[in-house]
């Protein structure tokens, strides 16, 4: 009977070589898996081969996928590949994402709970899903909304929330920059629902580009990726580690 | 400067497509990328006009910079130079400054907007070796303009296809090329010459000369080895590959 993945290593990783290096002679694998449109082959390596030599669910999620998803991006940028070849790579890193969190041990829940959304207009749904799958894994109840949720949808939806299904945390993503105001209205209709006491995070590309990005839409924290927003919400929703 | 943003946002169709006029008064644009590449140029005007709005209301004008840095990176690996990019930008500032919204603006805001899409174009200046003193020599490199447009024939092709053969955005090509480490965007760039010239029916002799004057343009420049040698492997690969 297969065990279920864990951070923990099931098996040692290859004698003489560093996680780093599996992990990316793996990325490398992937990659080119993906670019070839070999989903099976794909997901394979991304998934069961990565778990076999010994790699944590986050590190694949984060160093295999994910980090092979930035390369996608920088090949579209470089006109190395076409906007057909990024969309058939990311559809191929959505399905080893669900294969992985199919894989992934459930944890035991934490009893605290975090909404995820892109803001609206944001189609860039990819750096959110992985948000959403690590605070999964690290066992916070995650409700997704995916891409582009309109700001008064996501108003309605949390005013409509009863109050023992409301979120802990909210997380709020945004990756082209012109939707700040976007995250600003997002961010106020949270506020206006929740009320001042609920942390709200930013994430996405946006950070990268904005100068002090929580300060001008009203948010409490930001995060520079996936393991250091599940660390920063299990600090401030007080959930040891 | 929230109002300002909003009007730049109520009035972006219509500046948009200024813009893209006054950009394809150049023949280069048509011939380059044709019916598309309008609809691409009013695109991208809208998403310039996007981010100028979000960086006047966040008093940020670093987040312009920012765009036309990963912008540059995405239209110079598609046909286009950095020197393409700055002159869309002025384009955008005058389009803005001299339309309704600037009317509502006042003179600060005016400024700012200048300042913002003046300060992007700014920002496209390479800093890293080599291509950095490559593009220092662009000054130098268009006072000696006459070695380019002496060649004969030049007049022709520049009549047909604009901007593509004018010295100053040459030069962008190759800086570009230089920074990226990727000759064939020069390269590439002139087989389309080539190409489009062949099909205007322009005699050949321009492109070929051009490519040997840039060498002498070296030597009057003085410019230094380091950097005329990474200029000449650009012009090396483009004489083997694109002019012939």
């Amino acid at each position: 009977m297969q065990t279920a993945a864990t951070d923990s290593p099931s098996a040692e990783p290859q004698k003489g070589v560093s996680e780093r290096e599996t992990a990316a002679a793996l990325r490398a694998q992937y990659l080119a898996a993906q670019l070839a449109g070999d989903r099976r082959r794909a997901v394979t390596l991304a998934v069961d081969e990565a778990l076999a030599a010994g790699l944590g669910v986050s590190v694949i999620a984060s160093e295999v996928i994910g980090a092979a998803q930035r390369e996608i991006g920088q090949l579209w940028q470089e006109d190395r590949i076409n906007i057909a070849q990024e969309h058939m790579a990311t559809a191929i890193s959505q399905l080893a994402l669900a294969y992985l969190y199919q894989k992934a041990e459930s944890r035991p829940r934490l009893g605290k709970r975090i909404l995820v959304a892109c803001v609206e207009g944001e189609r860039h749904e990819f750096p959110a899903r992985l948000l959403a799958d690590a605070l999964d894994m690290a066992g916070f109840d995650v409700r997704f909304l995916g891409a582009d949720v309109p700001t008064a949808s996501l108003a309605r939806t949390l005013a409509e929330m009863p109050a023992e299904e409301r979120p802990h945390l909210v997380a709020l993503s945004a990756t082209m920059a012109f939707h700040l105001p976007a995250l600003r209205a997002a961010t106020s209709a949270v506020r206006a629902a929740l009320g001042p006491d609920v942390p709200i995070a930013v994430g996405g590309h946006i950070c990268e580009w904005t100068r002090d990005v929580c300060t001008d839409v009203g948010a409490t924290f930001t995060a520079a990726d996936a393991a250091d927003m599940v660390s920063e919400s299990r600090r401030r929703l007080g959930v040891d580690p | 400067m929230n109002e300002l943003a909003a009007a730049l946002r109520a009035h972006a169709s219509s500046l948009a497509a200024d813009c893209t006029s006054r950009s394809f008064a150049d023949p280069f644009w048509d011939a380059r990328f044709g019916p598309r590449g309008r609809r691409y140029t009013e695109e991208d005007a809208r998403h310039h006009l996007d981010y100028l709005a979000t960086s006047l209301e966040s008093a940020d004008p670093s987040l312009l910079a920012h765009y036309a840095r990963w912008l540059r990176s995405v239209l110079v690996t598609r046909g286009m130079c950095s020197l393409h990019l700055v002159r869309n930008l002025e384009t955008v500032s005058d389009v803005v400054t001299t339309s309704v919204v600037a009317d509502a603006a006042t003179a600060d805001q005016r400024t700012a907007i200048r300042e913002a899409l003046l300060g992007a174009g700014r920002a496209l200046r390479y800093e890293s070796e080599p291509a950095a003193s490559a593009e220092a020599l662009t000054t130098a490199v268009l006072t000696r303009a006459t070695s380019w447009t002496g060649v004969p024939h030049w007049s022709a092709w520049t009549d047909a296809l604009g901007s593509s053969t004018d010295l100053a955005h040459h030069w962008s090509y190759l800086t570009d090329a230089i920074a990226l480490q990727r000759p064939t965007l020069y390269s590439a760039h002139i087989a389309w010459l080539v190409r489009a010239g062949a099909e205007r029916g322009l005699p050949r002799a321009w492109p070929d000369a051009a490519l040997a004057s840039l060498e002498k343009l070296l030597i009057e420049v003085e410019a230094p080895q380091a950097t005329a040698d990474s200029v000449r492997a650009v012009i090396r690969e483009a004489q083997v590959r694109g002019a012939s």
